[in-house]
């Protein structure tokens, strides 16, 4: 393998890579702007200067190739000294907007000018006045003022969403991003230009203005969006989603997200319910706590328990592989209902990048539990149907996904009962007799299967409210209550039986999936295809 | 025992003192046995106090720590202050100017003044005599003014900073201390009087609550605690820092170790301090008062509002904290109990991965139970423990 000398310490590297490339990989720290890993290389904001021993210059280590022999010094008076300069010309007509910029704490000029310059400012003369409120499109706001002019987003525009719709416009220091005239930046990929922005100069509609980047905690889960399954970071405040990110995965979504499934990040905000509500005959439903909606659903499904007949049981595309096994259990051991549903979203937009048809993200997974359990789902029509026609008389709902949500709740009226379980107030729970509270997402525990048949992980980015839990946890619950007891102290034991158990997952460590997922020895469907 | 004498039946008897006692400092609580009126035993409970300084530390950037020092020993808050930023500044390998060092010096003799005061107005108080107490507090209270004439505030003081302090001295400064330490060494000085050849005050002070030098050392005992056994060992000679070499001041040294010694130390450190203020007040140099170094120390507020390169800065100070170089450090200064040290542990970030405070009067406090308190009347107990000036803000931290 080839090899090049870095600051004094040998590097191997493989034909084709740049200095950079060499660079991170050994943990070398080179600043830049411009360029980014999973895009092109523009060379443009000259950050990234290195001296390269008998060049003439500096020569940028984004586009230097690595050869044999070479010899790089990153941290000498030379490098440093370019370092200084060139930060100092980004910042020359850089607005004062740091306590007004939603960038501000996660923005590269502050860290670099911390870390690159750290000198006064020199500048005298005006700065140069631009745009500041550039509304790009549906979701993206442009500030000209605070652009570096890197051009990521128009190379992202260009590369990955392969859609053109950025470019740059004028020259030397009146440089600034735009659309053509009578455009817009309306791409359903549009809001990655934001991630991609190094500076505050793109900022997304639902975002601004919302939460400073430093007060909120970040964790990792997956977009619900569609059954792609994007990797994402959930970054919320005091139990409040404020974004979703996305997070590299190589197998999945590499750096990308898509616009469709950031704007789910309110879904654990909206209709939250973290205490139990009931409803008496023909009245609206009222919230109590959690113990009393428990003895209610209890009184409710005593009676229907062993019963076998004219009961029906759904659960929702949304729940994780571990719900969808203790659900499966519970309507066979405890409830033996007669009619096994599945509900989710109806499916939506696709395209040959990240999105696909399906929106619910574990069919994949519920699917193949209900299969080894030798349980025959039938699907939401036929459940609406069974109601009219009166074979079905009372129902438990898991989840409030569903396609016809109003339709459903009016046939769902007459039943004698219905017990819902769900993380929030949909058409189900204007109908139920009682509502018991879930957790969403991203407070929830679980294994979500997507299209690619790739296993992976939600975590609990943040507790449960008040008397909310998982629908697993309520569902043990009132089986004990029932007098079936189920030992799964932990999610780890669950696991370990439903890989015990199911012959889907015999193969499958479902006890350690990593942070990126692994992929299951299982057919791979058409649709998983993409191109990104 | 004589003949006539004979056997009562008698059992020890257990007393719990504190933890809300009026003369159990901060708080702090002692089951006492008793065989009659003499202590056989004690079990003295520490914690009361205990805020978890140390680890809330780890959770704060490093500036943000300053106002916590201010709570440790809460007499004296401005030496706690200097003794973290000269840690820090260990740390972070900045020199600070020498009229920081001079403001720094001032400011902590200043407080050891107070923090003397306070311990032996209430010493007296201890045996029965209000009046000497009220005499050092209202002492004290001139300093007190002085000290918030130059921070602001008499207690919560957040004064230093890394790489100096927060406020130059006001104009007319120097003549405004001179002359409440005039009025307040005259007050001093009358407490002084009506206690240390007081017939009264000596009978229950001297040779009571004895330790002696190696006992002193072997339990890590520093201040005028160890002063008191004949140690003349005193950080500011000992390991000079800011400008302590420069200034001239005496060791005063005690022969017994007993709480009369303490007294007597106490009140002669209380006077060479001041002797050390009129010095430092003399040769104080013009100059600035802070470093200027942007990594450590917020820009001025004229570049914060007009360009970008100075917001930046203070941006970064202030949502991510100073960066201090990875590392551990111990830094020192002699409080007023003694060595107060801090032992700092950085990973590099904003803030510390540990905080640890030596707190002297911490390790004063095992010397009760062992060796200063048992074979002694009850009644001794609490100008013994009040010797031992137990801040429960430091002890318990």
């Amino acid at each position: 393998m080839p090899s090049l000398t870095l600051d004094g310490k040998k590097v191997d590297f493989q034909p084709g890579e740049t200095i950079i490339q060499a660079a991170t990989r050994e943990n070398v720290d080179i600043p830049y702007y411009c360029w980014h890993p999973r895009l092109s290389v523009a060379a443009n904001c000259r950050m990234c200067l290195v001296e390269v021993e008998k060049a003439p210059k500096l020569m940028p280590a984004c586009q230097t190739a690595a050869t044999e022999g070479m010899v790089v010094h990153t941290q000498n008076e030379k490098v440093k000294d370019a370092q200084r300069a060139v930060h100092e010309f980004l910042l020359v007509n850089h607005p004062i907007d740091c306590p007004i910029c939603d960038q501000a704490g996660e923005c590269k000029l502050q860290d670099y000018y911390m870390e690159y310059q750290l000198k006064p400012s020199r500048v005298i003369e005006h700065k140069v006045n631009k745009p500041r409120l550039e509304q790009l499109g549906p979701h993206v706001v442009y500030n000209a003022e605070r652009c570096v002019v890197c051009t990521r987003c128009v190379r992202f525009m260009d590369e990955v969403a392969q859609n053109s719709q950025l470019g740059v416009f004028n020259r030397g220091d009146h440089s600034e991003i735009g659309c053509a005239p009578g455009t817009t930046l309306d791409d359903p990929y549009s809001l990655n230009t934001v991630d991609v922005c190094p500076v505050g100069a793109l900022t997304s509609t639902i975002f601004r203005f919302k939460q400073r980047a430093w007060n909120l905690k970040r964790s990792d889960s997956v977009c619900s969006g569609c059954a792609r399954g994007c990797n994402v970071h959930v970054d919320q405040r005091s139990g409040v989603v404020y974004r979703l990110l996305p997070r590299d995965n190589d197998a999945v979504n590499k750096a990308w997200l898509c616009d469709e499934g950031r704007l789910t990040y309110n879904r654990p905000n909206e209709g939250k319910i973290t205490e139990a509500l009931v409803r008496e005959g023909q009245d609206a439903p009222i919230t109590t706590d959690g113990v009393a909606g428990l003895g209610k659903a209890v009184d409710l499904l005593k009676p229907l328990a062993n019963a076998g007949m004219g009961v029906a049981a759904s659960l929702s595309l949304h729940a994780t592989v571990e719900e969808a096994y203790v659900f499966g259990r519970f309507v066979k051991d405890v409830l033996q209902a007669d009619t096994i549903a599945v509900l989710g979203l109806t499916p939506g937009s696709q395209d040959d990048l990240l999105r696909v048809a399906d929106k619910n993200p574990n069919r994949a997974g519920v699917m193949a539990v209900f299969a080894d359990l030798n349980l025959k789902p039938v699907d939401e029509r036929e459940l609406m149907q069974r109601m009219k026609s009166g074979t079905v008389k009372a129902w438990l709902a898991v989840g409030h996904e569903t396609s016809f949500g109003p339709e459903l709740a009016a046939a769902a009226k007459a039943l004698e009962v219905v017990v819902h379980i769900a993380y929030a107030r949909g058409p189900i729970a204007e109908v139920a007799r009682v509502t018991l509270p879930a957790v969403s997402w991203v407070q929830t525990d679980g294994t979500w299967v997507n299209v690619q048949q790739r296993a992976q992980r939600l975590k609990v980015g943040f507790l449960p409210e008040h008397d909310a839990k998982p629908s697993h946890a309520w569902l043990m619950d009132i089986a004990s209550r029932l007098g079936v007891a189920y030992a799964w102290p932990s999610m780890t034991t669950l696991r370990a039986e439903i890989e015990s158990q199911l012959p889907a997952f015999r193969e499958v460590k479902l006890t350690q999936v990593p942070p990126t997922g692994t992929q299951l020895p299982w057919a791979v469907p058409a649709e998983a295809a993409s191109k990104i | 025992m004589t003949d006539t004498a004979f056997d009562l039946p008698t059992r020890n008897m257990e007393i719990a003192l504190g933890p809300s006692h009026p003369a159990m400092h901060g708080t702090v609580r002692m089951m006492v046995e008793l065989d009659g009126e003499t202590i056989v035993k004690t079990e003295t409970e520490v914690g009361f106090l205990h805020r978890g300084f140390e680890k809330e530390s780890e959770s704060v950037h490093w500036a943000q720590i300053m106002p916590y020092c201010d709570r440790l020993n809460y007499v004296s808050p401005l030496i706690n202050n200097f003794a973290y930023a000269m840690a820090l500044e260990k740390l972070c390998e900045v020199e600070i100017p020498e009229r920081a060092k001079y403001i720094r010096v001032i400011a902590a003799e200043i407080s050891r003044i107070c923090d003397h005061m306070t311990c032996n107005g209430a010493m007296g108080m201890e045996v029965g005599g209000f009046t000497p107490f009220l005499y050092m507090v209202e002492a004290r209270e001139l300093l007190y003014d002085i000290v918030e004439e130059l921070t602001g505030q008499r207690i919560t003081v957040n004064f230093a900073r890394i790489g100096g302090v927060a406020h130059d001295l006001p104009p007319g400064f120097a003549g405004r201390c001179k002359e409440a330490l005039n009025k307040a060494f005259k007050l001093f000085d009358d407490a002084d009087a009506l206690l240390t050849r007081n017939r009264i005050f000596i009978d229950r002070m001297n040779k009571v609550g004895r330790i002696t030098k190696e006992q002193a050392i072997a339990y890590g005992i520093t201040g005028p605690m160890l002063r008191a056994t004949g140690v003349a060992y005193d950080l500011r000679k000992a390991a000079p820092y800011d400008v302590y070499d420069r200034m001239d001041f005496d060791v005063p040294v005690g022969e017994n170790g007993d709480t009369y010694d303490r007294w007597l130390v106490r009140l002669e450190e209380a006077r060479q301090s001041r002797r050390i203020v009129e010095q430092a007040l003399a040769q104080i140099p013009p100059g600035p008062i802070c470093i200027e170094d942007p990594r450590f120390v917020l820009p001025p507020k004229d570049e914060v509002y007009t360009s970008i390169e100075g917001l930046m800065n203070h941006f970064k100070l202030i949502i991510e904290g100073a960066r201090v170089p990875a590392g551990e450090v111990y830094g020192y200064t002699e409080g007023g109990n003694g060595e107060l040290g801090f032992y700092i542990v950085s990973d590099g970030s904003g803030k510390p991965y540990k905080c640890r405070v030596r707190s002297p009067c911490f390790t004063a406090m095992q010397l009760l139970d062992p060796i200063l308190l048992p074979g002694n009347m009850i009644s001794d107990i609490v100008p013994i423990f009040g010797s031992v000036n137990m801040i429960g803000g430091e002890c318990d931290r």
